[in-house]
């Protein structure tokens, strides 16, 4: 029997789909940081848009974001993944079939977000944007992957999971359950979905969802590929296996609970908020811990960091690492926070970690695994190292402009002079004293953009250089004897033998401790919103222009949640309650404030200034960076679809009754007349009943309307 | 703030509980890792992305 099981047997890797998936990672990281610089050369300017509807701010944003974060990370985490678990299990992935769905299918979904977003079909959460028939998609190709994983671990021949496979069992399990979670959507049409929450509680989730989209799509598959990757660059064991255990175990447990903290000060319960700014500050501890696992795996090999650009991004990537996560645990401070959030101090944070970790961990891997897939040498190592300080630069250029831009508007924003009033009451003024930086910001990132260039030029021509028609390497191992004590030691080793199913299971129960904490607020929501205020539900022509703001992306730059601070009371009125966001699906408390708060501007202005500043912002605002949005003013409204938007609002509980649902299009068509009459009143021209610009001046005219009236309390 | 935030916080029960799992969770992977006896797995484990299988030579395989 024994003799049975220690049978050699013969194999090889899957590197062809390997090797796709670094390909992918190539195209898509293009298209990522060119979409970036497009977008970061619009904040600058806003003619960049060509005043394309689909080349504009709010419709590109989520395109630079979808391709830099699933694309181009994606792709990277994937190529990694399979590399080293084939190697690490010393196994071929379960099936190559599943693997080429997995490619294919992921492929497929980053084209559908691409034909999607610029024409505003978007859900309208940050990081979740894509509609539902992709979001399912998204949760078919994902599980078909996670199948193909563990089966792999099931076959595998090496009896230990190594710590980068725990990294990867975290990532698979907790990013399938919160995609699932957070995009659970009632479809209107085939492109068309409001989600199952509403206001605080879709706050809830959706940044329980965004902040561990960046904890376990971002931050644990990276981790795993450092710990593989980064000792085989230095061909030195990790640094101290102890302290990995103890950096995958508090990393997991903590991350999750960290959610609240992109809601500090807003309308969610403070306990809640406590919660996840404490948890946030524990994450300093994990967070370091791997760091400094990771860079002291490099004692001793020091030396070749100047001379090696594969150690040389790693090394780069880590500390970039580590300063990202440093910040983030200070921002979540409230006091820190109330400064910082919504403004450009949060897009440096977020583009050290992306540019800077994923990005050069990326690339030294991708330095790294090419050479060996094609079996060939590196085109240019001068090229590597000019690659490096290069985007390494422009890294630093882009966190040093928006850290200045940031400090300098959140300081501007609290200004009060000796009287108690506001030293710059006009937004405006905030905006025009940081817009300079915007251009050393598009300048940082197409220093990075340029970076890539050389890169994709090198592998290129290291591809290119490429013997044709290379065999796959073949392998002999032993088959794995079923629950043997072999080459393992002591007895306790047999526990860690049983990773693949304890490790799930534990990894599971991790985070599913904070996530049930964390949704509290979701199952006890009427101890924290007043349903008994006085709060409507919008009307259909609202509705529907409430739907047009969140086509054009208007929440990426405006938000509608007033803290209570005296700086944004003084500017915007009283604090946002949350019974005030009840029925709004998807909430649209934004995370931004390229322009003004918006929860009180029902009325604030005439209808004509909404016409005039949609038309040409400039007319009523000198100096303003927003576009111009003159197909809003030529698109029709679709009278028709209203009613369907009110019955899946009705199912979802907004108290629409049926006489309202079946007069639904006869009172949208109304009220858009009245609309249309009030602005030709005013001096606006033109047949404007059936026109998208009057359902969405009836819908910013609500805002904060019902606060005003008395509503709530 | 804290004492704010407690005073509306309808379920300490489970942050207590979830507390404790952290620090029991923490307690036994700092346990498990630093125990002496498992030094010896430590040391193979650790160098598992270095040992890479040798790739057979032409002739040796028929795969």
């Amino acid at each position: 029997m024994l003799h049975d099981e220690q049978k050699m047997e013969t194999f090889s890797y899957d590197d062809a789909i390997v090797r796709k998936f670094v390909l992918a990672t190539m195209v898509w990281a293009g298209v990522a940081f060119l979409v970036g610089l497009i977008a970061a050369l619009q904040l600058a300017d806003w003619r960049f848009n060509f005043n394309l509807p689909w080349l504009t701010f709010g419709r590109l944003r989520p395109l630079h974001t979808n391709a830099a974060i699933f694309a181009f990370g994606g792709n990277a985490i994937f190529a990694g993944m399979y590399y080293s678990t084939q190697r690490l299990l010393k196994t071929r992935m379960a099936s190559d079939a599943m693997s080429r769905f997995h490619f294919w299918g992921w492929q497929a979904i980053i084209v559908s977000a691409a034909l999607t977003l610029p024409f505003g079909i978007t859900i309208g959460k940050e990081y979740a944007e894509l509609e539902w028939p992709i979001a399912l998609a998204i949760n078919i190709v994902w599980v078909v992957f996670g199948v193909n994983f563990f089966k792999t671990i099931a076959q595998r021949r090496e009896r230990h999971l190594y710590v980068a496979i725990w990294f990867y069992i975290a990532t698979i399990i907790t990013v399938a359950l919160l995609h699932v979670v957070n995009t659970i959507q009632i479809p209107v049409s085939l492109w068309k979905s409001y989600p199952i929450y509403a206001g605080v509680q879709d706050a809830l989730v959706q940044w329980w969802y965004g902040h561990n989209a960046v904890a376990f799509f971002l931050t644990t598959p990276f981790l795993g590929l450092m710990y593989y990757f980064l000792p085989k660059a230095a061909d030195k064991p990790v640094y101290s296996y102890r302290l990995s255990i103890i950096h995958f175990w508090a990393l997991v447990f903590i991350y999750i609970w960290a959610g609240p903290h992109h809601l500090l000060y807003t309308a969610l319960p403070e306990w809640a908020q406590t919660l996840g700014m404490i948890f946030s500050i524990m994450l300093w501890a994990p967070s370091w811990g791997g760091m400094v696992n990771g860079l002291l795996t490099l004692r001793g090999a020091w030396h070749r960091v100047g001379k090696e650009p594969v150690l040389k991004f790693f090394v780069a990537g880590l500390t970039f690492y580590g300063m990202a996560t440093l910040e983030g645990p200070l921002l979540a401070i409230k006091s820190v926070s109330s400064l910082a959030h919504y403004t450009d101090w949060i897009i440096a944070h977020v583009h050290g970690g992306t540019l800077g970790w994923n990005g050069f961990i990326t690339f030294g891997m991708i330095y790294w695994l090419v050479p060996r897939l094609w079996k060939t040498k590196l085109y240019s190592e001068s090229l590597a190292n000019v690659h490096f300080w290069t985007g390494f630069t422009g890294i630093i250029i882009y966190m040093i402009s928006m850290w200045s831009a940031g400090i300098t508007q959140g300081l501007m924003w609290r200004a009060v002079d000796s009287t108690g009033r506001l030293m710059y009451p006009d937004f405006i003024e905030t905006v025009l004293r940081i817009a300079p930086l915007y251009w050393v910001r598009a300048a940082g990132g197409a220093l990075y953009l340029v970076s890539f260039l050389i890169m994709a030029y090198n592998i290129t021509k290291t591809i290119a250089s490429a013997p044709k028609n290379v065999k796959a390497d073949v392998f002999q191992a032993p088959r794995l004897a079923p629950s043997s004590n072999q080459n393992l030691g002591d007895k306790p080793h047999r526990i860690l033998e049983g990773l693949p199913i304890v490790f799930t299971v534990l990894t599971l129960l991790a985070v599913a401790v904070g996530t049930v904490i964390e949704f509290v607020p979701t199952l006890w929501a009427t101890d924290y919103v007043n349903t008994g205020s006085s709060i409507k539900p919008y009307t259909g022509l609202q509705l529907h222009g409430r739907d047009l703001y969140v086509r054009e992306g208007c929440y990426l730059c405006h938000s509608q949640m007033i803290r209570p601070i005296l700086s944004e009371t003084l500017r915007y009125g009283d604090y946002s309650r949350a019974e005030e966001s009840m029925y709004d699906r998807p909430f649209q408390w934004g995370s931004k404030r390229t322009g003004p708060d918006l929860a009180r501007v029902g009325g604030k202005y005439p209808d004509l200034w909404h016409f005039r500043h949609m038309m040409n912002p400039r007319d009523v605002v000198n100096g303003s960076l927003m576009p111009s949005y003159p197909w809003i003013f030529r698109d029709k409204i679709d009278f028709a679809v209203i009613p369907k938007k009110i019955a899946v609002m009705k199912f979802l509980g907004t108290p629409y009754n049926e006489q309202e649902l079946a007069l639904a299009e006869a009172t949208a068509r109304a009220e858009a007349q009245a609309v249309a009459a009030s602005l030709s009143a005013q001096g606006a021209t033109g047949k404007l009943e059936d026109k998208e610009i009057v359902a969405l001046i009836a819908y910013l005219q609500r805002l904060g309307q019902d606060y005003k009236k008395g509503g709530v309390k | 703030m804290i004492q704010r935030s407690l005073s509306h916080y309808p379920l300490t029960g489970l942050s207590v509980f979830g507390t404790l799992l952290f620090l029991t969770v923490f307690a036994a992977a700092l346990y498990w890792a630093f125990r002496q006896q498992n030094a010896s797995l430590y040391a193979r484990v650790e160098a598992l992305p270095l040992k890479d299988l040798e790739p057979m030579r032409d002739g040796e395989h028929s795969i």
